[in-house]
């Protein structure tokens, strides 16, 4: 196959991928409205930023009044994940020329990641592959956090559709628990928020946040 | 606009993450393994303040609410269900 036709089929392969990620975005289009932000100004971060977890929890956060430096440290330690991504496709990438290498690092996505795992990354092709399958994502999201914003003034608040944000966090966290270590890791990071609900600035997100991922990274050396 | 330079920073944070490797090369153990941990410890952390009950409602329709959505991800991998059923769960659960 050539290369173009390779890409086509990592977009046909995207379409049922992304379909999941349409609730997220209506709903990130939403949040940023109530947050009185236009319906251009929110489409302009799903552009720059185009991480939707991030952007969701950043909302949350700027709801609740947290200082910024608070949003950006949750922010980014929420696309750490994305280091790891990168750690693993980039010699799948190691053929893109470099100049083009920043556009594909930008549509890294957790979709876009899984696909190309799931292919196989030594399959003829596997860096069009990738970029066929990113693109549609990267199109998905940033029309459905447009139309989400430009919907969002005319939905009800009797429908309490803030609480569609941690729902979606909700929808995410389930299937990430796989093993004991990391629900052990989940309840002491609950028990941690609850305790740290008064820490100043909505501070106690980033401090549960990082008592969770150490207790984790503690049950991997005292269980192996 | 005091966001515009915030999601600019984010944006940029971002962008240097998902580059870090493709661009520079190279891979960590340690990082695989932080990746266990990272989406359940931050997804949590955020979850748990939002389940607290608000004014005027029962106390128990955020959490109970969160708790039947919990179990409708859990079981259906879904995301759109889940929404559904925690909204509906907290419009009926306030509602009582």
């Amino acid at each position: 196959m050539t290369p173009r036709a390779v890409a086509l089929r990592g977009a046909r392969d995207m379409v049922p991928v992304m379909l999941g990620g349409i609730p997220f975005g209506l709903i990130a289009g939403v949040t940023a409205s109530n947050l009185e932000m236009s319906p251009l100004e929110a489409t302009a971060v799903s552009i720059a930023v185009f991480a939707g977890a991030s952007q969701l929890a950043s909302y949350e956060l700027l709801a609740r009044d947290a200082p910024l430096i608070v949003v950006f440290v949750t922010a980014v330690i929420i696309n750490l994940r994305f280091m790891i991504y990168s750690a693993a496709i980039a010699p799948t990438l190691a053929s893109v020329p470099r100049g083009k290498r920043l556009l594909h690092a930008y549509l890294l996505t957790d979709q876009a990641y899984a696909l190309s795992a799931a292919r196989g990354r030594d399959a003829e092709h596997a860096a069009a592959y990738y970029f066929g399958s990113a693109v549609p994502m990267w199109l998905m999201w940033v029309t459905t956090t447009a139309i989400g914003a430009l919907a969002g003034a005319s939905i009800p608040p009797s429908w309490n559709l803030e609480f569609a944000v941690p729902l979606c966090f909700i929808a995410l966290l389930a299937p990430a628990l796989k093993d004991r270590r990391q629900v052990a890791c989940a309840i002491i990071t609950a028990v941690a928020a609850l305790a740290l609900l008064s820490a100043p600035h909505q501070s106690g997100v980033i401090l549960s946040v990082l008592i969770g991922i150490g207790a984790g990274l503690a049950l991997d050396r005292v269980t192996t | 606009m005091s966001w515009v330079g915030l999601f600019a920073a984010i944006a940029v944070a971002t962008i240097a993450l998902r580059a870090s490797f493709i661009l520079g090369g190279g891979s960590g153990a340690f990082f695989e393994r932080l990746a266990r941990y990272v989406p359940v410890a931050a997804l949590t952390a955020l979850v748990v303040p939002a389940l607290l009950p608000r004014d005027g409602e029962p106390v128990y329709a955020r959490s109970l609410a969160g708790v039947v959505a919990f179990a409708v991800a859990y079981r259906a991998k879904n995301v759109l269900l889940t929404v559904i059923v925690g909204l509906a769960g907290l419009l009926v659960l306030r509602a009582l």
